[in-house]
C-alpha cells in the first residue's frame, strides 16, 4: 500500500473535514479564476470608459498665451504638423494616443463656431497597438456639433459650405453640454487648407502615462526632450478622475484576491490542525510501527496537496463558469472578450497546492514532532 | 537482548514531578517471555514504551543488543522499531479508514522494501481472520480487532513483541486466544514483554516482574 492510497482512504473516511477544506479552496480558486478571466474585459472596459472621458494632456507651442487659450479654447500660436510624428517616433515618451489638431473660432452662418481639424491618431513607435482615440474624419467630410446641427437644421448627408469649400455632413453629434456643441470637425488637412495654415497645428492632444512618482513632471520632461519648442498642460479633472478610477480598480483587485487567499489559507490550516488533533493516536501508532517523520509529514502534506489539486480543478471550473455567466452582464461593452483562460488552470493547480501545503505546514510540524508516548501512554 | 540500567523517567507538570520509573534495572534475554505486573499508574506502560524507543528516559541507559537505544538517531530508532519490535496495545490502535488487510500491511510502509501481502494473508489465516480481510475495524468485534493488531505486530517478523495490556478489553476466551498467539510467537523463538493484569499470563511467562510506583520490586523466575 502506498502513502497516496493511504491518504486517499483517510480523505474518504473523514469526508466532512475534507469537504469543508475543499469548499474553501474551491471558493478561493473560483474567485481568483473568475476575477482574472474577467480582468481583461474589466481592463478594457475601464480603458474604454476612461478614454471616453477624453484627452487629459495638451501639448501647445511654447509661446502660447494660456490666458488666451482658456478664454478662446484654442491658442493662436501654431507649430508644424510634423511635431506629432516627431513625438510619435521618439523613444520613451510618457504619453499615448497623439492627435494633432488645428482649431480656430470663425464666423459661419451668422454664428461663431469652433472649426477643428483633426488628424487621425499618429501611431506611437514601440507602443502596443491600441484602439484609436478621437475622430477619424475622411477628407471632404465634416462632423457637426449638436447646437449647430439643431439650430441650423443640418442633418447627415447634407452638403455644407465652410469658408468657401463644400463638405458632406458625415455625422451630426449628440448633445455634449460643452463647447463641442458649436464645433465643426473636419480632417486636419481640409481645415488647414480653408484656414490658410497648411502644415500647421496649434495643439496635440494626448493621454498621459500612468507613471510612477510625480506624473506631470515626468510627462513634461519626456516631451521636452522630443519637442523643446512646446509646453505641456494637463487637464487635471480628467487626469485625476482617470487616475483615481484606475487606482480604485487596481486596489480593489489587489485587496480582494490576497484577502480571500489568506482567509482560505487560515481555514485550511485550522482544518489541518483539527485533522492532526483527531489523528493523534494514529500518529502515535505510526511512530510505534517505525514510521519516520518524513513519511508522517508526507501523509499530512500529501493530504493538503491532494486537497489543493482537487480544489483547484473544481475551482477553475466554477470560476470560469461564473465569469462566463455573469461577466457579460457586468462588462457590457467588452463582453465578447470574456473567454476561458486555460493557462489559469496550471496556475491554480500549482498555487492552490502550494497554498494548502503552506497552510498545513504548521499542523504537519505539530504531527511530526508530537510525542507518540503521550497518546499511547494515556490510552 | 535488552538491558535497562538505572533507568528513571520523571514527568514534570503543573502538579509537580511524577517519577514514573525509578532506577529500574532489568535484563531481557532473547527468546524470553517476561510478564510485567503492577497497579495502575505504577509505570508499566512507561517501561514498555521506554524499551520501545518511544520515551527517552530522564536518566540511565537502555541497551539493545549492546547498543544504546537513545544514542541512535531518530531515523535509526524508527528503523529499530520497524524491524525489531512489534507493538500490541490494549486499544488496538487500528487505522479506522483501512480494511483489515491494509491495517496489517501498514508496517510494510516503513520502507522495508518488500512485498508483504502474502505474509499478511498468511498471518490473517493463522489468526483466523482471513474471512474478514476486507472489513473495516468498526465492523469487527474487540477480539477480532486485537487479532488484527497482533497480525500487524508480526508482519515484519520482529524479534521482540511489546504488549501493553493486550487482553484488557477482551472477554476470557479472546484473552486466552491472544495469550496463546503470544505464546506461539515465543515458542518460535521470539521475545515477549507483556504488561498485563491477566493472571493466566503467569502460565506462559518465564519471569514475572513487579513494578510498584516506578520501582522494580520483585523479579522472579519460574
Amino acid at each position: 500500500m502506498s502513502i497516496l492510497r493511504m491518504l486517499l482512504k483517510e480523505l474518504w473516511h473523514r469526508r466532512l473535514n475534507f469537504v469543508l477544506g475543499l469548499a474553501a479552496v474551491i471558493a478561493a480558486v473560483a474567485l481568483f479564476v473568475a476575477v482574472l478571466t474577467m480582468s481583461g474585459a474589466s481592463e478594457r472596459e475601464t480603458t474604454r470608459l476612461m478614454r471616453d472621458m477624453g484627452f487629459n494632456i495638451l501639448i501647445v507651442p511654447k509661446n502660447t498665451d494660456m490666458a488666451d487659450f482658456w478664454s478662446e479654447d484654442f491658442g493662436k500660436q501654431e507649430m508644424p504638423e510634423e511635431y506629432v510624428y516627431t513625438l510619435a517616433n521618439f523613444r520613451g515618451i510618457a504619453v499615448q494616443h497623439l492627435v494633432a489638431t488645428l482649431q480656430k473660432k470663425v464666423a459661419w452662418r451668422d454664428r461663431k463656431v469652433l472649426l477643428t481639424g483633426v488628424l487621425p491618431e499618429a501611431p506611437i513607435r514601440d507602443a502596443a497597438k491600441k484602439p484609436p482615440m478621437g475622430f477619424r474624419i475622411p477628407r471632404g467630410k465634416v462632423y457637426v456639433g449638436y447646437e449647430l446641427a439643431n439650430g441650423l437644421k443640418i442633418k447627415a448627408g447634407d452638403t455644407v459650405n465652410v469658408l468657401g469649400k463644400d463638405f458632406v455632413v458625415e455625422r451630426c453629434l449628440l448633445e455634449s453640454g460643452s463647447k463641442d456643441d458649436i464645433r465643426i470637425y473636419g480632417h486636419l488637412h481640409d481645415i488647414q487648407e480653408i484656414l490658410g495654415s497648411p502644415g500647421k497645428i496649434n495643439a496635440i492632444e494626448a493621454l498621459g502615462c500612468r507613471c510612477e512618482g510625480e506624473r506631470l513632471p515626468t510627462i513634461r520632461k519626456s516631451i521636452a526632450k522630443a519637442l523643446p519648442e512646446t509646453k505641456v498642460t494637463e487637464l487635471r479633472p480628467i487626469a485625476v478622475a482617470r487616475a483615481k478610477t484606475r487606482e480604485m480598480v487596481e486596489n480593489y483587485a489587489a485587496f480582494l484576491i490576497p484577502t480571500v487567499f489568506l482567509i482560505c489559507a487560515v481555514w485550511v490550516g485550522f482544518l489541518a490542525l483539527s485533522n492532526v488533533r483527531e489523528r493523534r493516536q494514529e500518529i502515535g501508532i505510526l511512530r510505534a510501527l517505525g514510521f519516520r517523520s518524513g513519511r508522517i509529514a508526507a501523509l499530512f502534506l500529501g493530504r493538503a496537496i491532494v486537497l489543493g489539486l482537487l480544489g483547484a480543478g473544481a475551482g477553475f471550473g466554477v470560476g470560469t463558469a461564473l465569469a462566463l455567466r455573469f461577466g457579460p452582464q457586468i462588462f457590457r461593452l467588452t463582453s465578447a472578450k470574456i473567454m476561458p483562460v486555460f493557462s489559469l488552470l496550471g496556475w491554480s493547480l500549482a498555487g492552490a497546492a502550494a497554498l494548502c501545503a503552506m497552510a498545513s505546514y504548521l499542523p504537519t510540524i505539530v504531527a511530526v514532532t508530537q510525542d507518540p508516548a503521550v497518546t499511547l501512554r494515556d490510552e | 537482548m535488552i538491558r535497562l540500567e538505572n533507568v528513571s523517567k520523571v514527568y514534570s507538570g503543573k502538579m509537580g514531578e511524577v517519577r514514573a520509573l525509578d532506577e529500574v534495572s532489568l535484563g531481557v534475554e532473547r527468546g524470553e517471555f517476561v510478564v510485567v505486573r503492577g497497579a495502575s499508574g505504577s509505570g508499566k506502560s512507561t517501561l514498555l514504551l521506554t524499551i520501545g524507543g518511544l520515551i527517552r528516559p530522564t536518566r540511565g541507559s537502555v541497551l539493545v543488543n549492546g547498543r544504546e537505544l537513545y544514542g541512535l538517531s531518530w531515523g535509526e530508532q524508527a528503523r529499530f522499531r520497524a524491524e525489531k519490535i512489534g507493538f500490541v496495545f490494549q486499544m488496538f490502535h487500528l487505522l479506522p479508514y483501512l480494511n483489515v488487510l491494509d491495517n496489517v500491511l501498514v508496517p510494510a510502509m516503513t520502507g522495508m522494501g518488500q512485498d508483504k501481502r502474502d505474509r499478511a494473508r498468511d498471518l490473517l489465516e493463522k489468526l483466523q481472520m482471513s474471512q474478514r480481510a476486507q472489513h473495516k475495524p468498526s465492523q469487527l468485534s474487540t477480539g477480532e480487532r486485537q487479532r488484527v493488531a497482533i497480525a500487524r505486530a508480526l508482519l515484519n517478523e520482529p524479534e521482540l513483541i511489546l504488549a501493553d495490556e493486550p487482553t484488557g478489553n477482551l472477554d476470557p476466551d479472546n484473552a486466552a486466544r491472544v495469550l496463546g498467539y503470544l505464546s506461539d510467537f515465543h515458542k518460535e523463538g521470539g521475545t515477549v514483554l507483556l504488561v498485563t493484569h491477566e493472571e493466566r499470563a503467569r502460565e506462559y511467562a518465564q519471569r514475572v516482574v513487579l513494578l510498584d510506583a516506578g520501582r522494580l520490586t520483585v523479579a522472579q523466575r519460574d
